[in-house]
């Protein structure tokens, strides 16, 4: 994975945890991502571990309550920070069904003010028809970083139901800031299939390939590839804008992977592309691609007629 | 207040690692300033939460959740 994306996911998640507005950590861009991680991880333990003990109370109190009663406490009266710090302490069981019995506009805020590494429990537990509105609302809300958070942790079902929630845009700036982007690949395999050229040609009318490619990065070869072809097709303007894209973020490293799954008849689509390229950004991608790969573009461009604007093309870009 | 690293030190639990502690000091308490800022707030929040909750628990049951609550 590109290093600079791995940050700049770290730094959103790090400004969402102290409630401060994206870009208010600008300066953290030259920090490793795990460094910042590590931070998170602990200021989140800090702000969590607060008043343990009179949750653990509360906690114990809510189990004399009917849930009907909890919930209704915790809406008009506890509020979601409250609520969400004594779901911790609550046994699974108790929580779902009190959960049931709130309005999905405050178990949304509720949600945003859970650490789903406390509640993995409540989370598993929750059936689909309750995901379903507040993965809606998270999503119109623009909280990534809480769907991020909370994917991780559920089960295929509700998992399902959650990413069929998310418009693509949501889906695709969710999954930049997955926690645990191991299960990315899985849960991508959840998909129907044709959201992924959704996702992809949302990623080119939003200027969101850096993130499209940071997914691409962290999935196995076999969906790569697949996904590969896909863009193959979306044509030249698309295409361009994705390695100008790269460029313009220097994120090579990740546009590199995704150019060497491509089939010969992808790369064939893709030659013109190439070959039009402007020489700063034809460089740029030569550079990073190892020699089998440029090979590999020169033969492509050979198929289709362009192997002397090719040679002409990397002339310029000061190549050999 | 205690010097910047020391500050940042504090939050990351231990010794920090070589991109944390190359930060300019006035980004180190920018830092902390929020983190800070946060634990205040949410602290406040939830005092003030817990305290109007027992008003709303229904008069039967309140002396058995103080107990649970307050021992």
């Amino acid at each position: 994975m590109s290093a600079r994306l791995e940050t700049q996911a770290e730094m959103l998640k790090l400004e969402r945890l102290v409630g401060v507005d994206a870009g208010t950590f600008e300066f953290l861009e030259g920090v490793d991502a795990q460094e910042l991680r590590d931070l998170r991880e602990r200021v989140t333990d800090s702000l969590f571990d607060a008043g343990g003990q009179a949750l653990a109370k509360l906690g114990a109190a809510a189990k004399l309550l009917p849930s009907p009663i909890v919930a209704n406490i915790c809406e008009s009266s506890f509020g979601p920070l409250l609520s969400a710090r004594a779901a911790a302490t609550i046994d699974p069981a108790k929580a779902v069904d009190v959960a049931k019995r709130m309005s999905p506009g405050f178990l949304t805020d509720t949600t945003i003010e859970l650490d789903p590494r406390r509640v993995a429990a409540i989370i598993a537990g929750v059936p689909a028809d309750l995901v379903e509105p507040v993965a809606t609302e998270l999503g119109q809300r623009a909280e990534f970083v809480t769907m991020g958070r909370f994917l991780a942790y559920m089960p295929d079902e509700t998992l399902s139901v959650a990413m069929a929630s998310l418009t693509d845009e949501a889906l695709l700036r969710t999954a930049f800031v997955l926690e645990q982007k191991e299960h990315l690949d899985h849960a991508l395999g959840l998909l129907e299939p044709e959201r992924i050229a959704g996702i992809l040609r949302c990623a080119a009318d939003g200027g969101l390939w850096p993130e499209a490619l940071d997914l691409l990065d962290n999935i196995s070869d076999e969906r790569r590839a697949a996904i590969a072809e896909v863009i193959a097709g979306l044509g030249d303007d698309v295409i361009s804008g994705l390695i100008a894209a790269a460029s313009d973020a220097a994120i090579w490293d990740s546009l590199v992977p995704v150019v060497a799954a491509m089939s010969d008849d992808a790369l064939v689509q893709l030659a013109p592309t190439l070959t039009g390229l402007d020489a700063a950004h034809l460089r740029s991608l030569l550079d990073a691609a190892p020699k089998g790969l440029v090979d590999a573009v020169e033969q492509a461009a050979d198929r289709v007629g362009l192997h002397d604007d090719f040679t002409a093309a990397v002339a310029r870009a000061g190549l050999e | 207040m205690p010097a910047t690293d020391d500050r940042l030190e504090k939050e990351f639990g231990g010794t920090l690692p070589p991109g944390l502690a190359a930060l300019d000091p006035a980004d180190q308490d920018r830092l902390c300033d929020a983190i800070d800022a946060t634990r205040k707030r949410q602290k406040k929040e939830l005092r003030e939460s817990t305290e109007r909750g027992l008003d709303f628990i229904p008069r039967l049951l309140r002396v058995p959740i103080k107990k649970a609550l307050f021992g």
